[in-house]
């Protein structure tokens, strides 16, 4: 039976550190397991959120369709994920003063009999921590850094819910049903909103709901974070009547001050020390200034920052603690910080950096590998099987399914809007990494012409020439070298599912091409 | 040209030898076949339209051979014959040549084909079933 895990992403980077885990998964990282994730923010409209889902969309579709899923062992999309997501309902109650009932203003109007927030006392008490802005800003776009409200709000919100029905209540209810060694790792940045309100208060949260929905029976999870501080700054040019409007913005100029507070609350905190087994420290030196088209939101559809290595990392951490040894996840268990400043000289990211290392320098390049067999027209063996003249026994892959994976690869590696080379997620790591594991070569695509010269049999990996298979006039050419192979890797017939059957082989015919077996 | 083919025996030999070549040949072209069909490149895209060139080659090939030889034992031979009889009968044993060669070709070839992975270059010259 496969392993299950689950994992929490939080507000915006919370969403971005869900999407390299999701790719993650596809690399085939984690065989044999069922992911469960929730997506957690206030902001359902933000543009992270939207992208995450369409990911998830693609991911699921691929193993055909969120029910029919299964997990599988050594091949790409292994994990099978069982997406939920949670978002506080802020349309008509949208500001603290709404949802609380409460005004510092005209204490006569105290107490309010039909608002049970009524209380002067504790009100005046409140006063101290909630300027009127902070009391008045419109919730829907997030918790704009004002995390002493957002974890007040969240844990309302996910406690007190009355829908039966939420995702959060299935999610834990899930989590009631995982007595062999549950575990849960939750993403979200520590300088933002939502995440640095949410992470100190979800297992209590879990805890709560748990308790409530299902006779008081509480779940016994391990759980590990990763403490993600400050890495990129953006400037949001507002005019006076427009900060008026808002009341309160996000800016980055205090995401530092905020990390450092976090990182003091963290290491001293008794309610996050006994509820969490391990954290994960991660930062860089190098703050990037996102600017221009891709320039940062504070909120809404336009808020879709591009990705980022530390997002990866992130990912990659929750890699570490779900398959840490249980004792070494117990009181006691060590610790770990990874800091990565890629601006030293030679300090470029690199395999090195993670752990079992080989395995995902593998994984992550036959993922390469195989997007640009699908999105290269000239080499697109994926689209070739399904019509079925030529390579024979996967015509029933649905157009869905084909569709779907096909996609995949363009939110992995790249799109074209028209000629113009739209980076997927691999391209904005590579740029906010300033140039990392693999060959450089593999980055200089900037139209469909060069994608269609692209050598990537030769390079693809920076590190060394081992991986690399070789075509001529004799050899043969990139395609040709492919499918001959494929014809010596058997069909595993025990997948089912006839798209995951094609990607099965097409993944072992490229590890044998590449030298990896 | 000097070497005219005026006795019976004369005529026997050159007969025994063409039938020798044609089987030879017959042999030699299958293998060819099979070494052109390896050199032919899968496409990659769409559709692969490269199983229908191998298929192609593999048909033309054996006519291709047929015609050669016939040149060649006509011009090597025929033109050495000036008996009429002789003629008649060296006529015959190029007919049954060709037959010996298309037959040799076809026989080993469609062999081969059966023996050979459907999803091998050479066994993409078989149409997939549907």
């Amino acid at each position: 039976m496969a392993k299950s895990i689950f994992v929490i992403g939080i507000g915006g980077t919370g969403m971005r550190c869900l999407e390299s885990f999701i790719h993650l998964c596809a690399m085939g990282m984690f065989d044999d397991t069922e992911v469960n994730m929730l997506a957690l923010d206030t902001d359902k409209d933000n543009g992270n959120f939207t992208r995450l889902r369409d990911l998830k969309n693609y991911y699921q579709n691929i193993k055909g369709g969120q029910e029919r899923q299964v997990a599988h062992t050594d091949t790409q999309f292994s994990a099978k994920i069982n997406y939920y997501e949670f978002t506080p309902d802020y349309s008509s109650e949208n500001n603290l003063s709404k949802i609380m009932g409460y005004s510092s203003r005209n204490k006569k109007s105290f107490p309010n009999p039909d608002n049970k927030y009524h209380n002067a006392i504790e009100t005046d008490i409140a006063d101290l921590l909630f300027t009127e802005d902070v009391r008045e800003f419109d919730l829907n776009h997030g918790y704009r850094a004002q995390t002493h409200l957002g974890s007040l709000l969240m844990y309302d919100s996910l406690v007190n819910d009355d829908n039966k029905n939420s995702q959060f209540k299935q999610f834990a209810a899930k989590l009631i049903r995982t007595t062999d060694d549950a575990r849960v790792f939750i993403f979200g940045s520590v300088f933002g909103g939502t995440g640095a309100s949410s992470i100190p208060i979800i297992p209590r949260a879990i805890e709560a709901v748990t308790k409530k929905e299902n006779d008081n029976q509480v779940a016994q999870a391990l759980y590990g974070s990763v403490i993600l501080t400050g890495y990129f700054s953006f400037n949001y040019n507002m005019s006076n009547d427009e900060r008026m409007r808002e009341k309160i913005v996000a800016t980055s100029e205090r995401f530092a001050f905020n990390s450092q507070a976090a990182l003091m609350f963290y290491e001293d905190d008794a309610s996050v020390n006994d509820v969490y087994s391990r954290l994960y420290l991660l930062g860089s030196r190098e703050i990037k200034e996102i600017s221009g088209k891709n320039s940062v939101k504070t909120g809404g559809k336009e808020q879709q920052n591009n990705a980022h290595y530390l997002e990866l990392m992130a990912a990659f951490a929750a890699y570490d603690f779900f398959n840490s040894p249980k004792e070494s996840l117990k009181e006691g268990g060590e610790d770990k910080f990874y800091f990565i400043h890629p601006d030293i000289k030679d300090a470029r990211l690199s395999f090195g950096n993670f752990t079992n290392n080989q395995d995902f320098r593998k994984k992550f390049g036959m993922l390469v590998a195989a997007s640009y067999l699908g999105l290269i027209d000239k080499y697109d063996l994926y689209t070739q099987a399904t019509i079925g003249k030529s390579i024979t026994g996967y015509e029933n892959i649905s157009q869905d399914e084909k569709h779907a994976l096909h996609k995949y690869f363009e939110k992995f590696n790249l799109w074209f809007d028209g000629d113009q080379v739209e980076d997927g997620w691999l391209r904005q790591l590579d740029t906010s990494a300033g140039g990392m594991l693999f060959d450089a070569k593999a980055f200089g695509i900037h139209d469909k012409k060069s994608l269609s010269k692209l050598d990537f049999n030769k390079h693809l990996y920076a590190d060394d020439k081992a991986n690399t298979f070789s075509t001529g006039l004799l050899s043969g050419d990139i395609f040709d070298k492919v499918r001959s192979e494929m014809n010596k890797v058997e069909d595993n017939l025990n997948i089912s599912n006839t798209n995951e059957r094609l990607i099965h082989r097409v993944y072992h015919t490229l590890c044998q091409l590449y030298n990896f077996k | 040209m000097n070497n005219l083919i005026k006795t019976v025996g004369d005529l026997d030999s050159a007969i025994t030898t063409s039938y020798i070549f044609a089987a030879l040949a017959g042999i030699v072209l299958i293998f060819a076949a099979y070494i052109i069909a390896n050199l032919i490149k899968w496409q990659g895209g769409k559709i692969d339209n490269s199983p229908k060139t191998r298929r192609g080659i593999f048909f033309s090939l054996p006519v291709a051979g047929v015609l050669v030889l016939l040149g060649l034992e006509y011009y090597l031979v025929m033109m050495r014959i000036m008996n009429p009889a002789f003629r008649s009968k060296y006529f015959l044993c190029m007919a049954i040549g060709a037959v010996v060669l298309l037959a040799l070709y076809f026989i080993i070839g469609f062999i081969l084909l059966k023996v050979v992975n459907r999803d091998s270059k050479f066994g993409s010259i078989l149409p997939k079933k549907q």
